[in-house]
């Protein structure tokens, strides 16, 4: 992965540290724990446990195929990411179709204008990167990987919170 | 198994499940599991959903 990915990818981290840091201390707002009520406390452990599994599964199979392939066609931060974007899937499968992901007063919309939005510009910044025949670079997908995986990620929780409430529409009474 | 106690006790005071919810502190789709027999709650939900619907908890959550 070129410097330049791996410094934004640090600094943004960092900064995602800081500003989490920042609302929870300064602004003394409640942790995500807090808006759950019980039962979705509950689901909220039972989706990190299913996370959890699947990331050590998919680390294991990802590893095993890397070490067995003479060639490897993705870079190991493009595996790697993308065996934690599975598990993160996982877990938001797992709290969406539950009921829980979006906590005591289910106000998805603003999440999902937020997911729906990063979605979109990684999608976005991946076409264009592909467009431009960065998709593999040295016979290898790379940095563009990341843009593809990050937009799996965000549009796959926006997808399936659509299909949840298309599910439960009339689920009252 | 349903609760349909609950559900009973709801619709007397012409609570939704939305209303209940707001009231005990919990999601509705909390509400929704209970009354349909999917999740049993804590004594202390149960106690607060008494509370609100003005019954005991033989009234609402005692199986015969």
């Amino acid at each position: 992965m070129s410097t330049s990915y791996l410094l934004g990818f640090g600094v943004g981290l960092a900064l995602c540290l800081v500003v989490r840091i920042f609302f929870k201390k300064k602004l003394d707002m409640d942790s995500r724990c807090a808006q759950l009520d019980e039962r979705q406390q509950m689901v909220n452990g039972k989706a990190y446990k299913a996370a959890w599994f699947t990331l050590t599964f998919t680390m294991l199979v990802y590893s095993i195929i890397t070490s067995a392939l003479e060639k490897v066609y993705v870079e190991s931060m493009v595996g790697t990411f993308a065996c934690i974007g599975i598990s993160i899937l996982v877990f938001a499968g797992y709290s969406i179709f539950n009921d829980s992901y979006y906590g005591i007063n289910d106000r998805y919309k603003k999440y999902i204008r937020f997911f729906g939005f990063m979605g979109l510009m990684f999608a976005v910044s991946a076409v264009i990167q592909i467009a431009r025949g960065h998709l593999f670079e040295n016979g290898v997908i790379g940095d563009t990987g990341m843009f593809i995986v990050g937009a799996v990620i965000m549009l796959g929780v926006v997808i399936m919170t659509f299909i949840h409430n298309a599910m439960n529409k009339n689920a009252e009474d | 198994m349903k609760n349909l106690k609950i559900k009973s006790a709801r619709a007397a005071l012409d609570l939704s499940q939305q209303e209940l919810a707001e009231k005990v502190g919990v999601s509705r789709q909390t509400i929704n599991a209970i009354e349909k027999g999917d999740y049993n709650p804590t004594i202390n939900l149960c106690r607060a959903i008494c509370k609100v619907l003005g019954k005991t908890l033989d009234e609402l959550f005692w199986e015969e």
